[in-house]
């Protein structure tokens, strides 16, 4: 037994060794680590960073909001403004909204290779945002990202961005209106014939769900204006 | 040595080989999941960057807000009408006017391509954007039925930053394969109606 298992360890050896002689030189090193390792600390740091400027201004918005609203007590004329104000947060999507809706989960393909038709595309959730506008959507969220009229969804490799935020599959997609209409959209093979065939044919998630509720969170992001003005 | 154990020998060789290959094999893989990886973080850095910049300009805004809020009547005023007028845009609730570019197309558009050009603009930072006349704002989603033969779309924002971004290689006109932009120095868009 003894003798075998020494030969066992002596030809594996010279299995790696041959194997070793046989692989081509070895190649200059064109992506050190190191670069890899330093750039991912930067991302996650500025991801940190910019979370933690969403709290920031999120609490100094609340604040603001008091404080605006404490001055309507004072003043008539402020008691307008400080309406219309409040009115135009609703329409930008400066407020959480509560109503019924619909949820549309998008995922990845869950067996087989990741392929093309497989995966979730930026351009899959900009089509499921175009046909819920378009079937009277009143606010719309992708994992609590709000979309608002800044909002750009962006494809990088295979990263997706929303508000320049970073998401992953699963996607979902929170939309407040009705939910029959907004649901017959979506399911309609006319409005997203792309998404409905990858979904036959090479396992793409798409799942949809009527719901009395759904919760959708205010911008936490910038309006940041600095070239349009209001015409005189 | 006896015959016996000769397969053995061969066997663990064979093993050996093949584990030294896998080995070698999955270094390749994991370096090429590192270039595809560190070119999408190193967009996303810069796109981070580009938005903590933004969020900071909010927070001095936001700061700069509660002073005048807390401050003389005439000043908190100010700051409600400020703020009104910033959402006022943003919302598309006035008519509003600055630099921009103008896009047209000759040839009729896709749904999906007038999505994606108004997703493009967007990323590179336009504050307002007209589709034929017709001011573009969340809420607005675009059917077969609204697509015409010819489109011009406005857009407002630093007009030689859209130019380039939009005209650049690889850019969105590649990718639609047509349409014109000019620079305008200044350009209107429509309220909401």
């Amino acid at each position: 037994m003894k003798p075998t298992i020494v030969l066992l360890i002596i030809g594996l050896g010279a299995g790696v060794l041959f194997s070793a002689q046989l692989k081509t030189p070895r190649q200059r090193i064109l992506n050190p680590v190191e670069p890899f390792s330093s750039l991912t600390t930067t991302r996650d740091n500025l991801v940190a960073k910019a979370a933690s400027l969403k709290d920031e201004i999120k609490k100094k918005r609340d604040q603001n909001s008091s404080l605006q609203s404490g001055l309507s007590k004072n003043k008539k004329n402020a008691q307008i403004l400080v309406d219309e104000l409040k009115n135009l947060k609703e329409t930008v999507g400066l407020t959480d909204v509560q109503s019924k809706g619909l949820v549309v989960t998008l995922a990845d393909a869950r067996s087989g290779e990741a392929t093309i038709d497989s995966i979730v595309h930026a351009a899959d959730l900009r089509d499921i945002i175009n046909i819920m506008w378009s079937a009277g959507a009143s606010a719309i969220s992708i994992n609590d990202e709000r979309i608002v009229a800044i909002t750009s969804i962006d494809s990088i490799v295979n990263t997706v961005l929303v508000n320049n935020t970073r998401l992953t599959s699963p996607f979902v997609i929170k939309a407040v209106g009705d939910s029959k209409i907004l649901g017959e959209a979506i399911d309609s093979q006319d409005n997203l014939s792309d998404i409905h065939r990858r979904k036959k044919n090479f396992g793409l998630i798409i799942n949809v769900e009527r719901a009395k509720e759904v919760s959708i969170p205010a911008f936490s992001g910038s309006f940041d204006i600095k070239f349009a003005q209001i015409k005189p | 040595m006896t015959t016996r154990k000769l397969p053995i020998v061969v066997i663990a060789v064979l093993i050996g080989f093949l584990t030294a290959a896998q080995v070698a094999a999955n270094a390749k893989l994991s370096n090429k999941a590192i270039t595809e990886d560190s070119r999408a973080i190193a967009v996303e850095t810069a796109e981070l960057i580009k938005n903590i910049d933004k969020l900071e300009t909010e927070k001095l805004s936001l700061d700069n807000e509660r002073s005048k809020l807390t401050s003389a009547s005439t000043e908190s005023q100010d700051a409600l009408q400020k703020e009104i007028d910033r959402l006022k845009i943003v919302g598309g609730k006035t008519e509003v006017t600055g630099e921009g570019v103008e896009i047209t197309f000759d040839k009729p558009l896709l749904i999906s391509d007038i999505i994606d050009l108004l997703n493009a603009l967007r990323n590179i930072g336009a504050e307002g954007i007209s589709l034929n006349d017709n001011r573009v704002v969340p809420g607005v989603g675009f059917s077969l039925d609204g697509l015409k033969a010819q489109t011009t779309v406005r857009a407002i924002g630093k007009q030689e930053l859209l130019e380039q971004a939009i005209t650049r290689r690889g850019g969105i006109l590649e990718e639609l394969d047509q349409g014109k932009v000019s620079k305008k120095s200044e350009l209107t868009l429509p309220a909401v109606p």
